[in-house]
């Protein structure tokens, strides 16, 4: 019924599904730019690493093994993306120093699992394409009634006189979409590793 | 949980602060639970209401290149995919095929 983190990844990894890869950018590319751009790289150059990013990823995720021995997904590709991030340093080192004082772009963390930008970023993007996907598949009244209470924070008499139902109606709705949205979330979870 | 604890709606109507009546207070009050949920309710709806402001960029973005310096030009070998066109209609989004 939902679409996990990892049958994503498995459907990329059985890399003829073009229509996979478009949903694995889609879903990934505004996380990379988010944390990208939080460490504070200008537009631009936030646009050289993140293709930079994705010209690993395409050929590494034919070959990735989804071990949950070795770690998530999520702590993998920050170690591609603070890769990136370190080759991209490195190459403008000389110019960066010369510019603002700034050397090589380290790693913030030792790994992606603590690196706190990178998980409240992962687990933001996960709250924002599972609220998307339900959308998409919603009843439109219900959905209003879930947007226009909760997140416009609209008052619930106000909706059940636009929608057409009744006050406890708009709650009902609103609980029902509420909990898809939480389905979706954990579906797109990672487990912990099992060590 | 037991039968006079609050139904998921009702839970979500008083985490929005809206309605509830001095029955369902009132057993909230007492409830150590329904407290529980409430609290967990508003922080899930916080969090929510703090993605839905979009603070990545549209979801529409599909593959690589609404950002200046990111077209690909066609022929460029990604891994072993290779952009055969660019479906964007100008402007700076493009769209590849692989």
């Amino acid at each position: 019924m939902f679409e996990t983190r990892l049958s994503l990844i498995q459907r990329v990894r059985n890399n003829e599904d073009s229509v996979a890869w478009e949903e694995f950018f889609a879903t990934y590319r505004p996380l990379l730019l988010a944390y990208v751009r939080k460490r504070g790289i200008a537009e631009h150059d936030a646009g050289d690493i993140i293709q930079d990013v994705f010209s690993r990823l395409v050929p590494a995720m034919v070959q990735f093994e989804f071990d949950a021995q070795r770690g998530r997904f999520r702590s993998w590709l920050w170690r591609v993306t603070s890769n990136a991030l370190s080759d991209w340093g490195r190459r403008n080192a000389t110019r960066r120093r010369a510019e603002r004082g700034w050397g090589e772009l380290h790693p913030l963390a030792n790994d992606g699992d603590s690196d706190i930008d990178w998980i409240n970023l992962d687990r933001r993007r996960i709250m924002e394409v599972a609220i998307e996907r339900v959308r998409a598949n919603a009843h439109p009244a219900s959905w209003a009634c879930f947007k226009y209470r909760i997140l416009d924070r609209r008052p619930a008499a106000e909706i059940a006189s636009e929608v057409g139902v009744s006050v406890n109606a708009v709650y009902v709705n609103a609980s029902r979409i509420l909990m898809r949205v939480r389905q979706e979330c954990e579906s797109f979870q990672e487990p912990r590793s099992s060590r | 949980m037991n039968s006079a604890c609050l139904s998921d709606d009702q839970l979500l109507a008083l985490a929005t602060g809206e309605a509830a009546s001095d029955d369902l207070l009132e057993h909230v009050d007492h409830c150590a639970q329904c407290q529980g949920r409430v609290s967990d309710l508003r922080g899930e709806i916080a969090d929510l209401r703090s993605v839905s402001g979009g603070s990545f960029n549209p979801l529409a973005n599909t593959l690589i290149g609404d950002i200046a310096g990111t077209s690909l030009p066609t022929g460029t070998v990604i891994g072993r995919y290779v952009v055969i066109s660019d479906l964007g209609s100008g402007g700076r989004a493009g769209v590849y095929r692989v």
